[in-house]
C-alpha cells in the first residue's frame, strides 16, 4: 500500500517531538503571536487580493531569494 | 494558450535523450513513447511550439483544470492560494490513481514530461512533471499520519473547496485535510504551515 511516507524529501523529526512542537504552535495561536499571524494575513490579503496575484507574489519573492542565496556579506 | 517558440521542443538534442514522452493519437487518447524510436510528426511540433519552458501559474492551473483529471492541490502553492504567506519552489498534486494519462496529456502541453510511465508511477505512489516548472505528483489512493490518521483521495475530494484564480476553478483540500497533509510527512517546517491553516480555520476577519 501506497502512503505519504513517499513524499518524505526531507529529514524528519520524531512524531514526539512533532507532536510537542505542534502543541506549542497551535497554543501561540490564543497570544500575541496568534495575532500577529492574523495580522499578516491580513496584509497579505490585502495586499494580494486575487489567487493570482499571491501565486505570483511568491513565484516572485522566490526567484528573488534564489538569486542571492548563497551571498555571504563579510562582517569585517 | 502561450506565445509560438522558434525552435521545436523535441528537435533538441538533449530533450531527445528523454525517455518517456506524452503525444496524442488520432483519438486523443495519451500514449508514452519512446522518443530515441520515435520520430517528430507534426502533432509533436504542434504540441512542442505552444509554450517555452517557462510557465506562468495561470498556464499550469489551466492545465490542471482542463485536463479532466481529479486533482488537488496540495502543498504550500495551496496555502498561497487562500492566502497565506509562505514560500515554495514546486507544485504538489494529488491525483486520482485513475487519471495519470489526462494530467499528463494536459501537461504535454506546457513540455512538462513525466518521469515515470503511469504504470511506475503507480507502483510507487508518486512521480514528477519536470521541464520548466516540478510539480510532484501524489497517485496514492490514500496515506496515513505517523499517528494513523488515514486520509483517502475519494474522500478528500468529496469535501474539496474551490478557489477560483483568473477564472479557473482550482479544487483544494478542505482546510481540515489539508492539515491533516501536513501531517504526512511531519516536518519542522510543516508545524508553521499547520500553525498558519489553523490560524485560517480559526477565522482571521
Amino acid at each position: 500500500m501506497t502512503t505519504a511516507r513517499v513524499l518524505l524529501d526531507y529529514p524528519e523529526i520524531s512524531r514526539e517531538e512533532f507532536d510537542r512542537r505542534l502543541a506549542l504552535a497551535l497554543a501561540e495561536l490564543d497570544g500575541p503571536e496568534g495575532q500577529a499571524l492574523r495580522d499578516h494575513i491580513r496584509w497579505f490579503r490585502k495586499r494580494y487580493p486575487t489567487a493570482l496575484d499571491r501565486l505570483r507574489y511568491a513565484r516572485r519573492k522566490y526567484e528573488q531569494w534564489s538569486k542571492t542565496r548563497g551571498i555571504v556579506v563579510d562582517p569585517r | 494558450m502561450g506565445s509560438l517558440t522558434a525552435t521545436c521542443f523535441y528537435a533538441s538534442p538533449s530533450k531527445e535523450r528523454r525517455r518517456v514522452l506524452e503525444s496524442a493519437t488520432s483519438r486523443g487518447t495519451p500514449r508514452l513513447e519512446c522518443l530515441k524510436t520515435g520520430h517528430h510528426t507534426r502533432e509533436r511540433a504542434t504540441m512542442a511550439e505552444v509554450k517555452g519552458p517557462e510557465h506562468d501559474d495561470e498556464d499550469i492551473l489551466r492545465a490542471i483544470a482542463t485536463s479532466g483529471a481529479r486533482v488537488l492541490l496540495i502543498g504550500r502553492r495551496a496555502l498561497i492560494l487562500l492566502g497565506l504567506p509562505v514560500q515554495t519552489n514546486d507544485y504538489d498534486l494529488w491525483i486520482h490513481i485513475d487519471d495519470i494519462d489526462k494530467l499528463n496529456a494536459a501537461f504535454a502541453l506546457l513540455d512538462q514530461i513525466p518521469n515515470k510511465t503511469p504504470e511506475m508511477a503507480r507502483q510507487t505512489g508518486r512521480y514528477v512533471l519536470e521541464n520548466g516548472e516540478r510539480i510532484d505528483v501524489l497517485v496514492a489512493r490514500s496515506a496515513s499520519t505517523k499517528d494513523g490518521i488515514r486520509l483517502d483521495f475519494d474522500s478528500a475530494w468529496q469535501r474539496r473547496q474551490v478557489v477560483e484564480a483568473a477564472g479557473i476553478a482550482v479544487a483544494l483540500p478542505s482546510i481540515a485535510d489539508l492539515i491533516t497533509t501536513k501531517k504526512w510527512s511531519a516536518r519542522a517546517k510543516d508545524i508553521g504551515d499547520i500553525q498558519l491553516l489553523e490560524t485560517l480555520r480559526r477565522g482571521v476577519d
